[in-house]
């Protein structure tokens, strides 16, 4: 059983040099809430609006609910209003000239509901959003959270077991957008609908999904579940949009036992990694590693096992600084938290100022260096890499 | 299998290849209805005026491939007199036109001139006003003998010897830029106000005064946006046909359009193969004309101006507002209440300049069923003409807007044609087509084939007014409804033509009013037997009845303003409910302010907007 599957799904458009979605395959669990991330213009539109059936695949199927509703070499095509889904728009998509009431009920005007039972089921929703005291008001008089919330229960009023959602969060402010995400979950869970939802905000795709997939450039570059992009991505690509500010080349010195010390191509230093793709010696490779795992020392002699280096620039960022560092044939990000703010004095900081950088192994990433993973953007790298040098 | 053979195969294969659609008119095959449609209504005329230049034989008869009409058109001198005479007065009337207008767009928008409120409501009237009107009523008003003004100069002077007389050169071109301007100033209007004050205040810093900023500044922003107004009147004054009918061809002034028709009507038998060729040429002049205002538009339309515009305080211009208030005042008097009231006093003359005042004329109008007809007739096809002329613009405009093949440029070009074909030209097509066609040729005469033709004519018109309204339309409220359920159908008739519905019904209205003033379509296309009320002005008016004719302009007028009056209230009570509800929910959520005002149409600024705005293709 599966609620949506993909199959070698791909969308060329007319006109287009380039497909816009490249033989995506995917399965999604019935009750699953995936979420499809990626910079703008990856193909997540692209896919949802093609599940959905407002867009014709240019190739592969689609089934939802173990019922195939595309398949190009079967030539079947099931149009979006005969696939039994709820969509949330990124513009709410409110009709203007229908009041609330009317507008969360008419996908079950349309599917024929009786009048008490589909007055039942509209107040049950507007219940669910809390919004029963505009029931009569029009829709698009409300304001944008109350529209969102309109749409969001529009698409749930017909009771689809899969709900797709574009981006629905985008245009409201950030402490909306926080009530909203939490009430999304609410419903899913408690409705126990299929949700599939795009956005390109990592942080929101983290804290809804059950399974975030990783999309660019119209392919798939990770899927697994939240803790897994996050704390483990499988290349350059999904770790710089996992939030890893540092991504160096480096090349394997000596492989032993769990680990390997691998050096910093231009930076000269030497740092450990946890071994866990069996690599050689001589194996080129990336690191990547978080601004907020280096660990600072401000100290102008070198220590052992850690790198030498000056600071640059630092940004203050309210809770963080980030911090800037110049190493030989390089720059490293830094970050320091708010709690230790007072660790430092307030000269600490000043342009070249010399500074110790330490790494522990636990958390650094190897990663295939370019040429290595067919999925990662060639030109996005070439010049990931140059920043870096 | 040869190549050839399987390449053929091949295209078959792309062409039944499986392709679904995702709505009405997406797919290229979904195009083939819409689009021979089109061709038969657009197209078609265009090409049997085409084939029909080079017939030797008046339409439905058995003819032979010839030049004759050709050869005949380009070597008789009166064809180059025509064309002098066609260029003189659509470039002197154009310009004249234009700075007319532009004088008063500078007094409304820039200055503090008294009455200048006026110029804006005066202009929708006098763009609202057919060309018949103007023909009929400034051809009374200059009568050099029995005229109001010249009536009114011998009583004051004493004098015998006319001041004005409307039935020559002067009198055509003064009428051409009075009806004139009014376009021109609905679209000269927005570019002024849209200039970026900023400029002007960088010319002010630098040391040029008001008048010096105005020109070197304003004028030279705006001169792309003039030019295209100045094409856009050549255009229209090489397609008049009313005026120059009325006005001209009594004094043996012949232009384009009338020659053409004189071609038809005034020699026996009537020489189509001239009328033809003659018309191809205007055809071929007039593309060129619009081909070179989008190119002028096209390209710099929108780097003119900036969009963003400030209020500032309009300038004092002194005395001079008094002279800007004369002008005013000259152009409200001579332009409207002047033709309106000589229409209106010359109906009740029982013959137009003289006996006792009397209600004779329409008393004969009422008693007599074959006007009433006309009238009754007109109304309906200006009613379901205007409907059906809607409905072809709604299902045009959706299809070129949903369609993702290059089908939809063609279906474009096709809406676009009959715009681009001067009125007498399309009437020459349209009976060309009709008389050839069996099945169709039974309907010639008929108010069918009248009707038929006056919906070709005004489909341009009703697809400019829908087209902003559907394009603005969020292509996720579609969406959104075919999610919900509905059948792409259902989408267009439940989602869509609601939403659209006010511009739709203001478009209807607007339409109605063209075709019920159109008279070049019938002159050619209606009979005796089943005349629309233009043509039986025009007819009236050759057999010297103006008084009658002038009683029944003034009846269909009359009724055309009463119905105006009463959609105007039919619809501040429409809408005054629709937004007491919207202001309730807006109090309540103090959410979005501007849902108010910003929707309301209205059936004024439809009006203007839609002919003003009649420049092909934005
Ligand atoms: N209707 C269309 N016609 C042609 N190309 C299109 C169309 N819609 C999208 N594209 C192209 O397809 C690619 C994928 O677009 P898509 O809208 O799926 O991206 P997205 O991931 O949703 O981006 P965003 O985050 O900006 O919404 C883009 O390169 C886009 O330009
Ligand atoms: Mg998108």
């Amino acid at each position: 059983m599966s609620g949506v599957s993909l199959a070698r799904l791909s969308k060329r458009y007319s006109g287009a040099a380039s497909a816009a979605v490249q033989s995506l395959d995917l399965d999604i669990a019935p009750g699953e809430f995936v979420t499809l991330l990626g910079p703008s213009g990856c193909g997540k539109t692209t896919t949802l609006r093609m599940i959905a059936g407002l867009e014709v695949p240019t190739g592969g199927e689609i089934s939802i609910n173990d019922r195939l509703v595309f398949s190009k070499e079967r030539s079947v095509f099931v149009p979006p209003e005969k696939r039994g889904i709820g969509m949330v728009f990124q513009s709410y998509a409110l009709w203007p000239h229908m009041s609330v009431k009317s507008t969360v009920g008419y996908p079950l005007k349309l599917a024929k509901t009786p009048k008490p039972e589909r007055d039942r089921r509209i107040a049950e929703m507007l219940d669910r959003v809390h919004l029963a005291d505009r029931a009569d008001d029009a829709a698009v008089a409300l304001s944008g959270g109350q529209q969102q919330r309109v749409a969001l229960a529009r698409a749930m009023a017909g009771g689809s077991s899969l709900v797709l959602f574009d981006e629905p969060l985008s245009n409201l402010d950030v402490k909306l957008r926080y009530a909203m995400r939490v009430q999304i979950r609410e419903l899913h869970d408690e409705l126990g609908t299929t949700s599939v939802y795009v956005t390109h905000d990592q942080e929101e795709a983290i804290a809804l999904a059950d399974r975030v997939v990783v999309m660019n450039i119209g392919r798939i570059e990770q899927i697994g579940t939240a803790q897994q992009v996050y704390t483990k991505p499988i290349n350059a690509f999904v770790a710089d949009f996992m939030g890893f500010q540092n991504i160096l080349p480096a090349t394997v010195v000596t492989v032993g036992g769990a680990t390997a010390t691998v050096e910093l191509n231009g930076i000269g230093a030497r740092i450990d990694v946890i071994n866990d793709r069996m690599l050689h010696q001589g194996d080129a490779l990336l690191v990547a590693f978080r601004a907020s795992h280096v660990e600072l020392e401000l100290s102008d002699t070198p220590a052992p096992g850690s790198i030498p280096g000056f600071i640059h620039t630092v940004t203050y960022l309210g809770s963080t600084l980030r911090v800037l560092i110049n190493v030989k044939g390089g720059v490293i990000r830094a970050q320091v938290d708010e709690r230790d703010f007072g660790r430092y004095g307030p000269d600490d900081f000043a342009q070249g100022h010399p500074v110790n950088i330490t790494l522990s192994p636990g958390q650094i990433l190897s990663l295939p260096a370019p040429g290595q993973k067919v999925h990662t953007e060639p030109e996005r790298l070439t010049s990931l890499v140059s920043t870096m040098q | 299998m040869t190549d050839e053979k399987s390449a053929l195969f091949q295209g078959r294969a792309q062409w039944l290849r499986f392709r679904p659609s995702t709505g009405v008119f997406t797919t290229g095959r979904s195009m083939l209805i819409p689009i021979l449609v089109g061709i038969f209504l657009f197209a078609l005329p265009i090409i049997m005026l085409g084939i029909g230049a080079f017939r030797n034989a008046p339409p439905g008869l058995p003819a032979e491939w010839s030049f004759d009409a050709f050869g005949r058109t380009f070597s008789d001198p009166n064809t180059y007199k025509t064309f002098g005479i066609s260029v003189f007065i659509a470039v002197v009337s154009s310009v004249l036109s234009v700075a007319l207008a532009l004088i008063l767009v500078f007094l409304v928008a820039r200055t503090t001139t008294p009455l200048r409120r006026f110029v804006t409501p005066v202009m929708v009237l006098v763009i609202a006003l057919p060309p018949l009107f103007y023909a009929m009523s400034w051809g009374m008003l200059g009568n050099p003998h029995v005229g109001m003004i010249n009536t009114l100069w011998f009583q004051l002077t004493g004098l015998d010897t006319p001041i004005v007389n409307s039935y020559s050169l002067t009198g055509l071109i003064a009428a051409m830029v009075i009806k004139g301007s009014g376009f021109c100033y609905m679209l000269l209007l927005g570019p002024f106000r849209a200039i970026d004050r900023s400029i002007e205040e960088a010319a002010q810093m630098s040391g040029a005064g008001r008048l010096r900023t105005i020109i070197g500044i304003d004028l030279a922003v705006l001169m792309p946006a003039i030019t295209g107004v100045v094409i856009l009147n050549l255009v229209i004054g090489f397609e008049a046909f009313d005026l120059p009918l009325f006005l001209g061809t009594p004094a043996n002034i012949d232009v384009f359009s009338t020659q053409i028709y004189s071609f038809i009507t005034d020699v026996t038998p009537a020489d189509y193969g001239g009328a033809s060729s003659l018309s191809l040429v205007l055809v071929v002049l007039v593309g060129a004309l619009v081909w070179l205002q989008q190119v002028i538009l096209g390209r710099r339309r929108y780097t003119t101006v900036s969009g963003k515009s400030y209020n500032t305080t309009p300038w004092n211009i002194g005395g001079w507002r008094w002279v800007g208030t004369a002008l005013i005042v000259v152009y409200v008097v001579v332009g409207v209440i002047l033709p309106l009231l000589q229409l209106v006093l010359g109906s009740f003359q029982p013959f137009f300049g003289g006996g006792k005042y009397s209600t004779i004329n329409y008393e004969k109008l009422f008693n007599n069923p074959a006007t009433m007809q006309a009238l009754g007739t007109t109304i309906l096809i200006a009613i379901i003409g205007g409907a059906v002329a809607m409905a072809i613009a709604f299902i045009a405009v959706y299809a070129i807007t949903h369609n993702e093949t290059w089908l939809r440029r063609v279906l474009d070009g096709l809406t676009w044609l009959p715009f681009t074909v001067p009125g007498i030209v399309l009437a020459l097509g349209l009976s060309w087509t009709y008389v050839t066609i069996p099945g169709l040729r039974e309907l010639y005469g008929t108010v069918f084939l009248v009707a038929l033709g006056l919906i070709v004519a005004a489909v341009p018109i009703a697809t400019r007014a829908l087209q902003p309204a559907l394009i603005q339309i969020n292509r996720e409220l579609e969406d959104a409804s075919r999610i919900s359920g509905a059948r792409p159908i259902r989408v267009v008739m439940g989602t869509v033509l609601p939403l659209v519905m006010p511009t739709f019904l203001a478009g209807w209205f607007v339409v109605a009013i063209v075709i019920s003033g159109n008279l070049t379509i019938p002159v050619l296309l209606s009979n005796v037997k089943s005349p629309t009320v233009p043509f039986l002005v025009y007819q009236l008016t050759t057999m010297s009845q103006t008084s009658q004719a002038a009683a029944l302009l003034v009846v269909e007028l009359g009724i055309l303003f009463f119905g105006t009056l009463v959609l105007y209230f039919v619809q501040r009570l429409v809408w005054s409910r629709t937004r007491r509800r919207l202001k309730a929910t807006i109090a309540a959520t103090t959410a979005r302010a501007d849902v108010g005002d910003a929707s309301e149409p209205s059936l004024v600024s439809a009006v203007a907007g839609v002919e003003a705005g009649m420049e092909p293709r934005p």
